[in-house]
């Protein structure tokens, strides 16, 4: 059984802070994909099929070029390995890459402009299997590996939603179908006088949407959010002092603080760099019951970002009780697992109390998260900076000793986004070549599909079945 | 109850579907009986009075290259004929004709008497005798009990069917035809899920009361183009009829809009689900508020009769209702009604019930086509009764099922839509749902299936003789077109640029200039001097594959990768909640619908491509 038609690439190593990473290519093309973007070391050009000519299991020095114009993108050492003595029993090439995260991922950008297109959650392994280079025995940890792969996408496709990658990838969604509704009516209703129809600028739409596309395509960095790095979300409930310790972490007034409980309504971003480590700080709206609509958007907010970060701070003011709220969020971030530190805050307000001792023990038995130390209660005084040293060396000890990860997802997310512009660019594209030659509309509203199917989600309605429903919801048809 | 002779088959229903299942399964050899509560409805058109138009035309088309009778039918009996959509690509040509109604019902009912091994019988089939899951025959509501083999179910829209217009509601089939009430519940009592769709028609009106002078006239194409490949334009020539077009105006929307409290669509009498591409004209003016005229088309519904269609007033106002505002439209202010329009409401099954053989899984040799599966339209519900009676007759004979895929033909769009994702309103078939309709057009329809007709056995060997030749002889002048190099010669370079196109500065070949889109095959007729005499339509066909070529690749390479998918088959008693890995929705969703294939499985709303990969790794582990 051969699987091996399609090239596929992914990043092989986890996301992490870390600047080294492999890039794995596997298929059909694999090596002579790894030699359009290929230059050995000591050569002019790349593209010359030297990774081709060599031998199975070589390692080669070398740099990697941005096909599109021949920048220099990273010193790599690029592993040959030809079927079916392979992980995947596919031809394979991969790219070590020590660039850091950033260049990782645009040399793999590279390799997708290349010929490759990127992997399926689990596809690496489940080719593996297909092509008999796992024993029968792992069939069913193989389907575990698929599945788990695709919840961490199919989060990693909700998280996009919030992007704002993401939504001008949906607004240029609908203007796909907004221009393929109006070519595809006319098709399938010859004789109805539909003033969109007449009035419709056929050149003029594709043009705008491949400008608009091929901006999106080279502006959309897909290495954004990570250069940013880790997600850290400030949690908790009202008036607990989330705004007053972002403004710490990045020493200006950014959220606006003041003691009236429920004032940050919407969650806010930063960025900060802690000795090194990327920090994406993510300030909340507080935690609470609340009848007030907006505010209910905000807490809602406020809970997806506490699900889609890294490391969650809860804050709790060090002169209060811990109430239901406090509990229950406690633990259902103990039950998933996600690591968290619970912070006591205003400590300048509270004296030095017996409770405070109390309180810790009772963290201390709830806390199941794995892999972070048990003593995570840290005290500080956001305002006086007491205690925020600690907090900062907590948090980067966690990182650096990896129990605390960038997600992965977020990452893919991006990647997989930026290909399925470049894909829904090239079949506009040739929508556009198609109407020049004059070949007919109906292979232009199948460029069109394509385009549309690209930017389409993982699951969801097919064109098909978004088309018709289209076509029915804004057009007067029929006997 | 009283016993007949045993049959093969019995199909129950004598419209499209059940002509169609009928005529194949007799000419395969069967010894077939056909029921139909009224003889007079057969292959009776009690909508339009068209077969074909946008994608329907495609149906027909491959329906006649499969050995069915529609196109030949349709050939016979129209009263005008035209391409639609001649100015875009090939893949959405479209051919439609105007139905001379009675006529058409007249030469259908004429050909199903005179094939051999096939009865016509008036009857309401009431019962079915279904024994540990197996068809042994069916019984009618007079007391007759028919054992067959296989059966077809083609009941239309005549299951407890309602016509419904303003207050006025009468159990009633369509068209004043008697309704078959007994048998959904025996359906029911089956396991067989059954449910209530809507659908409707406009009024009829007296052409001696229409002022044509006020309206667009429109004529067909002259020479016309046959349906069915076994016509000529010449051979099928003869006078035809116009349509014409009018338009509402602001008082027919009016007069609408003060009595939509009479409209029992929205009083909530109707309950069933109707289609959204067949609206009716309140529908449309309460949907649509903000446009101000409507286009409406009065179609002949025969030769010998006055009453013309009233197309795009679909209507279940009440009677005086649709008088008035019939009365608004421009040229028909003095109109008179011959038949009210009226809403219908009929029980017909959940497709997904079905396989893509049309099968109901549930019971061993019955079949079910058209729309009774949810369907809409004479050309769908022909397609799947030819398909349905073809199977059934396999059934018999322990041959594997004959399945269209997707990329085969628009039938096999069309099964596959109604099987694998079901439908919740009445399945309209449309271009647009055709991934590959660049390889599926009417044009090529009998180049895709006509061999296969041969093989089932519906395509005589006098008819597949001529069409190997046409197949050949497009063959060869393809590969010719691509031998062929012309020169940069003084006498071409004039040529060309007198067709308006670029000189050649180096020698192409012939393939390649009729690439360029003002270089027909005819244009290069006086540089081309050593071509062969050819049919009109093996050029055409030459012309298109040509000048499409590189695309038609691209999809074909398209199709390659789907096949692989459509070819790996999922066996039947598959366990799908024990596969470890599969999420529980969809695991519910196959167990439910039973895919034949890893595609068709790929296609269920509610499976991801995770679940796609680990149904491939379970079939790879237990087949080891």
């Amino acid at each position: 059984m051969n699987h091996s038609r399609e090239t596929i690439a992914a990043i092989a190593t986890p996301v992490g802070t870390s600047g080294i990473g492999v890039i794995r290519i596997s298929g059909e093309d694999a090596i002579a994909v790894c030699d359009r973007v290929f230059r050995p070391h000591g050569r002019k050009n790349a593209g010359r099929g030297k990774l081709a000519a060599s031998a199975t299991h070589t390692a080669h020095y070398g740099q990697i070029l941005d096909p599109a114009n021949g920048e220099v993108l990273d010193d790599v050492l690029v592993l040959v390995m030809k079927g079916p003595g392979t992980y995947t029993g596919e031809d394979t090439a991969e790219i070590d890459c020590h660039g850091g995260i950033y260049v990782l991922q645009r040399v793999l950008q590279a390799v997708l402009e290349s010929g490759a297109r990127m992997a399926e959650p689990g596809e690496f392994t489940k080719r593996a299997f297909l092509n008999g280079r796992l024993d029968l025995a792992q069939a069913e940890s193989v389907m575990d590996v698929i599945s788990a792969s695709s919840d961490l996408a199919l989060r990693a496709a909700h998280k996009r939603l919030s992007g704002r990658l993401g939504s001008k990838i949906d607004d240029l969604r609908r203007r796909i179908m907004d221009l393929l509704v109006v070519v595809e009516v006319e098709i399938d209703y010859p004789e109805y006088e539909i003033d969109e129809v007449e009035e419709l600028d056929l050149k003029r739409e594709l043009d705008q949407l491949v400008t608009d596309l091929d901006a999106l395509y080279r502006t959309a960095d897909t290495g954004r959010l990570l250069r940013e790095g880790i997600r850290v979300t400030i949690a908790g409930r009202p008036n607990m002092g989330k705004s007053t310790l972002l403004n710490a972490f990045l020493g200006e007034d950014r959220a606006i603080v003041t003691n009236i409980p429920g004032t940050t309504r919407d969650t806010l971003e930063e960025s900060m760099n802690l000795d090194g480590i990327p920090i994406r700080l993510v300030d909340t709206a507080g935690m609470r019951e609340t009848a007030d609509p907006a505010e209910q958007q905000g807490v809602q907010r406020a809970k997806d970002a506490v699900w889609d970060s890294d490391l969650v701070l809860v804050l709790i003011a060090a002169d209060e009780e811990r109430t239901p709220e406090d509990e229950a969020l406690l633990s259902s971030l103990a039950d998933s697992g996600k690591p968290y530190l619970v912070v006591r805050t205003k400590t300048d307000l509270a004296g030095t109390g017996e409770g405070l001792a109390a309180d810790q023990e009772v963290f201390v038995s709830a806390q199941t998260g794995e892999g972070l130390p048990s003593d995570q209660e840290i005290q500080i005084s956001a305002k006086t900076g007491e205690g925020m040293d600690g907090l900062k060396s907590r948090i980067r000890s966690l990182v650096l000793s990896g129990a605390v990860q960038a997600d992965d997802g977020v990452y893919l997310a991006n990647t997989r986004q930026k290909q399925a512009v470049f894909q829904a660019l090239e079949a506009v594209r040739e929508g556009i070549v198609i109407q020049e030659a004059a070949l007919g509309t109906d292979m232009i509203g199948t460029q069109l599909q394509k385009a549309y199917d690209a930017l389409g989600e993982v699951t969801g309605n097919s064109v098909q079945e978004d088309l018709i429903d289209t076509i029915f919801s804004r057009f007067c048809l029929g006997k | 109850m009283y016993r007949e002779e045993p049959f093969d088959i019995a199909v129950v229903g004598g419209g499209h579907a059940g002509c169609e299942a009928a005529l194949a399964a007799a000419r395969l050899g069967m010894r077939t009986v056909l029921f139909a509560v009224n003889l007079d409805s057969i292959a009776m058109m009690p909508c339009n009075p068209s077969i074909g138009g946008t994608s329907k035309g495609h149906l027909v088309r491959e329906i006649d290259a499969l050995g069915g009778e529609m196109g030949k039918n349709i050939d016979k009996t129209y009263l005008q004929n035209k391409m639609l959509n001649i100015s875009k690509g090939p893949a959405v040509h479209s051919l439609r004709a105007q139905a001379d109604k009675f006529r058409y019902k007249e030469e259908m009912k004429r050909t199903l008497e005179h094939t051999p091994g096939l009865l016509i019988r008036q009857a309401e089939v009431a019962d079915l005798d279904v024994q540990d899951g197996v068809l042994q025959g069916v019984i009618t509501a007079a007391g007759a009990y028919y054992p067959c083999k296989a059966a077809v179910l083609a009941t239309g829209t005549y299951l407890q069917a309602t016509v419904i217009h303003g207050e006025y509601r009468r159990h009633s089939g369509p068209n004043g035809m008697a309704s078959a009430d007994l048998l959904t519940s025996r359906l029911e009592g089956l396991g067989i899920a059954m449910r209530r769709f809507k659908t409707g028609t406009p009024a009829r009106v007296d052409r001696k009361t229409i002022d044509f002078s006020k309206m667009q006239i429109q004529l067909g194409d002259e020479p016309v183009t046959p349906f069915s490949f076994t016509n000529t334009a010449e051979g099928i020539a003869r006078p035809q009829l116009p349509c014409y077009l009018t338009y509402t105006t602001e008082e027919t929307i009016r007069i609408i809009r003060a009595n939509l409290h009479r409209s029992p669509l929205y009083s909530g009498v109707i309950q069933g689900t109707g289609p959204r591409y067949c609206p009716s004209i309140e529908d449309k003016i309460v949907r649509f508020a903000d446009k101000k005229r409507h286009q409406i088309f009065l179609e002949p519904e025969g030769e010998n009769t006055n009453e013309y269609y009233v197309q795009g007033m679909s209507s279940s106002l009440p009677e005086d209702v649709q008088r008035d505002m019939l009365r608004t439209l421009i040229g028909m202010e003095h109109v008179e009604v011959m038949r009210t329009g009226y809403a219908i409401e009929y029980d017909c099954l959940d497709p997904q019930q079905l396989d893509l053989s049309l099968h109901i899984k549930k019971i061993a040799g019955l079949y079910a086509a058209g729309q009774i599966n949810g369907s809409s339209g004479y050309e769908e519900a022909a397609a799947q009764g030819l398909m349905a009676g073809i199977n059934a007759v396999r059934y018999i004979r322990g041959q594997e099922p004959f399945i269209l895929t997707r990329s085969d033909a628009y039938i096999g769009v069309l099964i596959d839509d109604l099987v694998t994702k079901g439908t919740n309103e009445p399945y309209r078939m449309m271009t647009s749902r055709a991934e590959y309709r660049l390889l599926l057009r009417q044009d090529n329809a009998d180049l895709r299936l006509t061999e296969k007709g041969h093989e089932i056995g519906l395509i005589d060997e006098g008819r597949y003789a001529r069409f190997l030749e046409k197949k050949a002889a497009i063959e060869a002048e393809l590969e010719r077109l691509h031998r062929t190099r012309v020169g940069g010669s003084a006498e071409v370079n004039r040529i060309l640029e007198a067709a308006g196109t670029a000189p050649l500065k180096m020698g192409e070949t012939l393939a390649d200039l009729m690439k360029r889109p003002q270089l027909t095959y005819e244009v290069l007729a006086p540089i081309d001097p050593d071509r062969p005499r050819l049919d009109p339509e093996v050029v055409r066909e030459v012309e298109i594959q040509n000048r499409y070529e590189g695309y038609i690749q691209k999809e074909t390479d398209e199709v390659e990768r789907f096949r692989k998918l459509e070819n790996r088959m999922l066996p039947e008693d598959m366990d799908y909640p024990a596969i470890r890995g599969l999420r529980i929705e969809a695991a519910q969703k196959l167990a439910a619908i039973r895919p034949a294939s890893i595609g068709q499985a790929s296609r269920i709303s509610g499976v991801s491509p995770a679940d796609i990969a680990v149904l491939l790794v379970y079939l790879k582990q237990n087949k080891g």
